[in-house]
């Protein structure tokens, strides 16, 4: 009985770890936070992101950039500096997924469309304008997204 | 010797083993204890059957000793029991383990998915079931910590924009909401009653919302006072704890989300 008991914990702490690798293995998901800087700031973030991806895999890894306040600057710079737009098509590319505020929009009094660089205005999950920032940071990081903050 | 079964005997066999085993009543002690001086050969016995006592002891680590003298048989049913229970503790544990694994997966399949701008919006609606029941099981209410590091007049007021538009979000949800504001450092500052410019609105959402806290950071208190030499008043309600860093470790051990602000 004894042995029996030993054999089966074994077996179930072999297979929990197993598939908490096999888990762990397939995807890595975080969120970047972003709530102010300058052009500097933000492109440095953006290499910082790029930088990330490299490092894992842009088949395992599930990025978004969470914008809010003045985070939206990054989105408003854009509009004229090319070298920020083209960081931001090249890591669209990349499956990164960059999420504006809709708080802070009515706040700011800004028009997604016309004042912010290339965002898709649609409603529910495939577009990119989320109710609140602060709140969508809480969801992701209930999902299991880690939170950093460049 | 006499026989120890002579019933001329003044203390039987089974009279001297309970009080080897000191279960006799004190006055009975006493009295053997007085022959015992008197009679060699009592003593001799005695002292015979103290040593099986303590070679039992010496073979038998303590529990059977206690059972030895317990006098109770329960033993065997009872580690049938226990293991009985460890062997559905277990299987309960493992079933737990591989559900939990299963919606995991579950779950980061979702998440990726959600990347596929191709996916058709009905298999979205199907893989995203399981999840949506999850978050609003194991994550209810959303509970959040707020960070304050900074002074910064312009960064204060955007935190304030943040916090309030945070809690008016999860009010127009209906849905409940537990959101900590932890200052340390220089955030201190918003919470200080002598320096923050937000006492009368920090007050009215202390008002407003009772899953709100605002929270110092003791270490920060006293190197004011070291280093400044300034004994910091702070806004009624606000909730001192022993270290800021500690309080965000511990929130997000518990499953808070953490946002710096």
């Amino acid at each position: 009985m004894k042995k029996f008991l030993a054999i089966l914990t074994a077996v179930l702490a072999i297979g929990a770890l197993q598939g908490n690798a096999l888990a762990a293995d397939k995807q890595h998901k975080v969120v970047y936070h972003v709530n102010g800087g300058d052009e500097k700031q933000h492109m440095a973030t953006l290499r910082n992101i790029d930088n990330h991806i490299n490092a894992v895999g842009k088949d395992k890894l599930d990025l978004r950039v969470v914008m809010h306040g003045n985070g939206l600057d990054l989105l408003q710079s854009a509009q004229k500096n090319k070298a920020l737009a083209s960081k931001i098509d090249e890591l669209k590319l990349k499956g990164v997924g960059f999420k504006v505020c809709e708080n802070t929009l009515r706040a700011k009094k800004l028009d997604a469309k016309k004042d912010l660089y290339d965002v898709n205005v649609k409603k529910g999950p495939e577009g990119d304008i989320v109710p609140s920032g602060v709140a969508e940071i809480a969801i992701l990081q209930n999902k299991g997204f880690a939170y950093i903050k460049p | 010797m006499k026989d120890p079964d002579d019933p001329r005997r003044e203390f039987s066999a089974e009279h001297l083993n309970a009080f080897v085993d000191e279960q006799l009543a004190p006055e009975e002690k006493s009295r053997l204890l007085l022959s015992l001086n008197s009679n060699e050969a009592l003593s001799r016995e005695v002292c015979e059957l103290r040593k099986v006592r303590d070679l039992v002891r010496l073979a038998y680590p303590e529990p059977s000793a206690v059972g030895l003298r317990d006098g109770r048989h329960g033993r065997r049913s009872g580690f049938s029991a226990s293991a009985l229970a460890a062997t559905l503790a277990t299987l309960t544990f493992g079933m737990t383990l591989g559900w939990f694994l299963h919606t995991r997966v579950a779950d980061i399949d979702q998440v990726s998915q959600d990347n596929i701008p191709d996916a058709t919006a009905a298999g979205r609606h199907l893989a995203g079931k399981p999840v949506v029941t999850l978050a609003a099981t194991a994550h209810n209410p959303p509970r959040i910590i707020l960070h304050v590091t900074e002074s910064d007049p312009k960064q204060l007021a955007e935190m304030m924009n943040d916090l309030e538009g945070l809690l008016r979000h999860y009010k127009a949800q209906n849905q409940s909401v537990r959101v900590e504001v932890v200052t340390n450092g220089d955030g201190l500052a918003l919470l200080r009653a002598d320096v923050t410019p937000y006492t009368r609105r920090i007050a009215r959402l202390q008002e407003q919302y009772d899953n709100l806290s605002f929270v110092a950071c003791q270490n920060t208190l006293d190197r004011l006072t070291k280093e400044k030499g300034i004994t910091a008043r702070l806004l009624p309600g606000v909730v001192i704890i022993d270290s800021g860093v500690a309080q965000l470790m511990r929130r997000q051990n518990q499953g808070w989300a953490y946002i710096q602000v």
